[in-house]
C-alpha cells in the first residue's frame, strides 16, 4: 500500500538563537501534538511554519509547494500562507468587536455573513458585538479558533491554545475541538506541555526537548514505548526502573531482563530483537494496563506455560485519588524493586487490598519495553 | 498683539506637524521593531534636538543652508526661494528641531502594541499596509496624536533656532515667540504680556490635551 501523501513536512535546522534540530510531518486531516517541557522549541517550530521565525536552515513544505526553503531561498511571507493560527493568549485585536476580528481574517471573496456564520458555529453569534475584553477566557479562545478558520485555512495550528483557561472551560473546548474535526478535515499542529491534553486529543505525538525532536509516534506508542529514558520522563512515566539484559540463549525464544542488577535474583523474561548487546545496562518501563495483578497464595492458572513473569509483591503504600488509586509495591526477593501500579478504588475495595498486604503482579513479556542507557542518536543528545 | 506673528507661528506648527506625521509613523514603527545594529545610533541622532542648544542646531542649520552650501544653492535653483532667513528654511529647521517631540511619543506607542497582535494580523492574512491601517494606527493613535500636539506646542515656543536661521522678518519669520522679545526688546512690556498669557494658555491646553490622551490609551489597554 502506497505512503499516504505527506500534508505538511518540516525539517528546521539552526544554532542560533534558538537551537532547533526538528524533524515533522501532518498527514491530511491529522492532530499532530508538539510536546516538550518549557523551552523545548515548540513554539519557534509553529512560529518557522506560519512564516513568523526564520530559521538558518531547513524548509517546510505543504502539499508539496514550498513554503521556505533555505536551500533556494524560498520564503513565503506569513500572510500569504493559507495557516489559521490560535495563539496562547490569543491576541484578539482590543480595538475590533468579535465579530470584527473574525471578519478581519475573511478573504475577500468570502460570502457576507461569512464571518457571523462562523461565530454561529462557536455558539458565539450572541456576543458577536463584544469587543475582547468584554469576553470570558473560553469565550475568546473561541473567537481566537473562529478567526483562525475564517481565513479558510489549509493548516491549522495551534500555540497551548487550551492553557488560559480553567479546568471545566477546557473540558467543553476540547469538545468542541474534536466537533470542529468531524466537520473539517485539517491538518492540525498543536502545541502543548499538557501530556493529558495531547493524548486525549492527538493522533500522533512529536516530543521535542531542547530544540529536538526526540520521537514521533501514535501517543499509545510513545507512551508505552518511549524511545529512550528521556522521553519516557518527558512524557510523565514516573516508573522507569533500571536493569541488566541477558540475550536469549540457542533455543530459548526470549531474552532476560534482571530487575535492578543481576544481585536481586529478579529475571524477567523478554522479547530479544538482537538490538541490545548481551550483559547490556538498560532502562525498562511497562504498560500498566498489562500488568496482572494476583492476590492469594496458589499458583496462576497458565503459570506452566514458563512465559509469564511472575514476581511476588508486599503492598507498601496506598494513596487513593478519588476513583484511582496508587499502590506502591515492593517486590519481595528486593525491596530496592519496586513499582506503582494504578488500580480504580473500587477494584482496590473489592479485592482488600491493604497496606503491609501482599499481592503476585504477571508482567506480559511483550509489555516490557527496553530503553539503552545511552542513546545512540546524535552525541550530546540527553539518555 | 502681534497677529501675523500669530498667524505665521500657527501656520509653522500645522505644517510642521504636517511634514512630521509620515516620518513620525514611518520612523517610530520602524524603531518600536527593529533589532538592526544600527537602532541605538540612529536612535541616538533622532534625539540630538532634545540636548542640543538650540543655538547650535541653529548654527548648523544655518551653515548646511545657507546659498553658498549646495542644499541651499539646489533649493535656490529649484524654487528660485533661499532657505535661509525665509520661511522655507523656517519650516525645514522647525522640523529637524521638532523631529523627537513627534517621534518619540509615536514610537512608544508602537512599542506598546504586543508583538503577538503583530504576528496575528500577519496570520490573519493582512499585509503591512492593511497592518498598519487596521491594526497598528488605531492602536496606537493616541502616541501618533500626542507626537501631533507636543510638535504645535513645541513649535509655537521655539525660539533659539529660530532666530539663528529666520531672524526676524515681519511676515516671513518673525513668530509669536520672537514678538515677545522684540516687545521686551523695546520696553512695550503690556504686549509682551499679552502674548506672553496667550502662548502660556496654549501650551498648558496642550499638556492638558497630552495627559487625557495617554489617560484614555491607559484606559483602553486595561479597562
Amino acid at each position: 500500500m502506497p505512503e499516504p501523501a505527506l500534508m505538511l513536512d518540516v525539517r528546521l535546522q539552526q544554532t542560533g538563537p534558538i537551537a532547533l534540530d526538528v524533524t515533522l510531518s501532518c498527514a491530511p486531516g491529522e492532530l499532530l501534538a508538539l510536546v516538550g517541557p518549557s523551552g523545548s522549541g515548540k513554539t519557534s517550530v509553529l512560529r518557522a511554519i506560519a512564516g513568523l521565525l526564520r530559521v538558518a536552515q531547513g524548509h517546510v513544505r505543504f502539499d508539496g509547494q514550498p513554503w521556505f526553503d533555505a536551500a533556494s531561498r524560498v520564503d513565503l511571507a506569513a500572510e500569504r500562507r493559507p495557516v489559521g493560527m490560535v495563539f496562547q493568549h490569543y491576541a484578539l485585536f482590543p480595538h475590533l468587536t468579535a465579530l470584527q476580528n473574525v471578519a478581519l481574517a475573511t478573504p475577500a471573496g468570502a460570502p457576507a455573513g461569512a464571518a457571523l456564520a462562523l461565530l454561529a458555529d462557536l455558539r458565539l453569534d450572541h456576543l458577536s458585538g463584544r469587543l475582547p475584553r468584554q469576553l470570558s477566557g473560553g469565550q475568546r479562545q473561541r473567537v481566537a479558533l473562529a478567526r483562525a478558520l475564517a481565513r479558510q485555512p489549509r493548516l491549522l495550528l495551534l500555540d497551548e491554545a487550551f492553557s488560559a483557561v480553567d479546568q471545566p472551560t477546557r473540558q467543553v473546548l476540547y469538545d468542541e475541538l474534536i466537533a470542529l474535526r468531524e466537520r473539517v478535515a485539517l491538518p492540525i499542529v498543536m502545541v502543548t506541555h499538557d501530556l493529558r491534553e495531547a493524548r486525549l486529543l492527538a493522533d500522533r505525538l512529536c516530543i521535542l526537548d531542547g530544540g529536538q525532536t526526540l520521537q514521533q509516534g501514535p501517543p499509545e506508542q510513545v507512551l508505552s514505548r518511549p524511545r529512550n529514558a528521556r522521553v519516557a520522563a518527558l512524557v510523565g512515566l514516573r516508573d522507569v526502573h533500571s536493569g541488566v539484559f541477558r540475550s536469549r540463549r540457542p533455543g530459548q525464544p526470549l531474552g532476560r531482563l534482571h530487575w535492578g542488577d543481576e544481585a536481586t535474583g529478579i529475571v524477567l523474561q523478554v522479547p530479544d530483537k538482537g538490538r541490545l548487546a548481551d550483559g547490556a545496562a538498560v532502562r525498562w518501563v511497562v504498560a500498566g494496563e498489562r500488568v496482572q495483578v494476583l492476590t492469594g497464595d496458589g499458583p496462576p492458572d497458565d503459570a506452566a506455560d514458563g512465559r509469564l513473569n511472575e514476581v511476588a509483591c508486599t503492598i507498601g503504600r496506598i494513596r487513593s485519588l478519588g476513583e484511582v488509586s496508587t499502590l506502591h509495591c515492593q517486590t519481595l526477593a528486593s525491596p530496592a524493586a519496586g513499582l506503582r501500579l494504578e488500580l480504580t478504588t473500587r477494584h482496590v475495595a473489592e479485592q482488600r487490598l491493604a497496606e503491609g498486604g501482599r499481592l503476585r503482579l504477571q508482567l506480559e513479556p511483550e509489555a516490557i519495553h527496553i530503553m539503552p542507557v545511552r542513546d545512540p542518536g546524535p552525541p550530546g543528545r540527553p539518555d | 498683539m502681534d497677529w501675523p506673528a500669530l498667524q505665521l507661528s500657527l501656520l509653522l506648527a500645522l505644517a510642521t506637524a504636517l511634514l512630521l506625521l509620515p516620518l513620525g509613523i514611518f520612523a517610530g514603527r520602524w524603531l518600536a521593531r527593529s533589532r538592526h545594529a544600527a537602532k541605538p545610533l540612529a536612535e541616538a541622532l533622532l534625539a540630538l534636538p532634545l540636548v542640543l542648544p538650540p543655538t547650535v542646531l541653529g548654527y548648523y542649520l544655518l551653515v548646511t543652508m545657507g546659498e553658498a552650501t549646495p542644499l541651499g544653492a539646489l533649493y535656490q535653483r529649484v524654487s528660485g526661494r533661499s532657505l535661509v532667513f525665509s520661511f522655507d528654511g523656517l519650516l525645514v529647521a522647525s522640523v529637524v528641531f521638532n523631529i523627537p517631540f513627534a517621534l518619540m511619543p509615536m514610537q512608544r506607542a508602537f512599542e506598546a502594541i504586543p508583538a503577538e497582535l503583530i504576528d496575528a494580523a500577519r496570520s490573519c492574512g493582512l499585509g503591512p499596509w492593511q497592518r498598519l491601517w487596521r491594526i497598528e494606527l488605531p492602536l496606537a493613535w493616541t502616541g501618533v496624536a500626542s507626537g501631533l500636539v507636543m510638535t504645535v506646542a513645541h513649535t509655537l515656543g521655539e525660539f533659539g533656532v529660530v532666530l539663528m536661521v529666520g531672524g526676524s522678518i515681519p511676515g516671513e519669520t518673525r513668530t509669536i515667540a520672537i514678538a515677545i522679545y522684540d516687545r521686551v526688546q523695546s520696553f512695550d512690556l503690556a504686549g509682551a504680556a499679552t502674548m506672553s498669557a496667550l502662548l502660556l494658555a496654549m501650551s498648558l491646553s496642550t499638556l492638558l490635551v497630552t495627559a487625557w490622551l495617554s489617560q484614555r490609551s491607559l484606559q483602553r489597554r486595561w479597562g
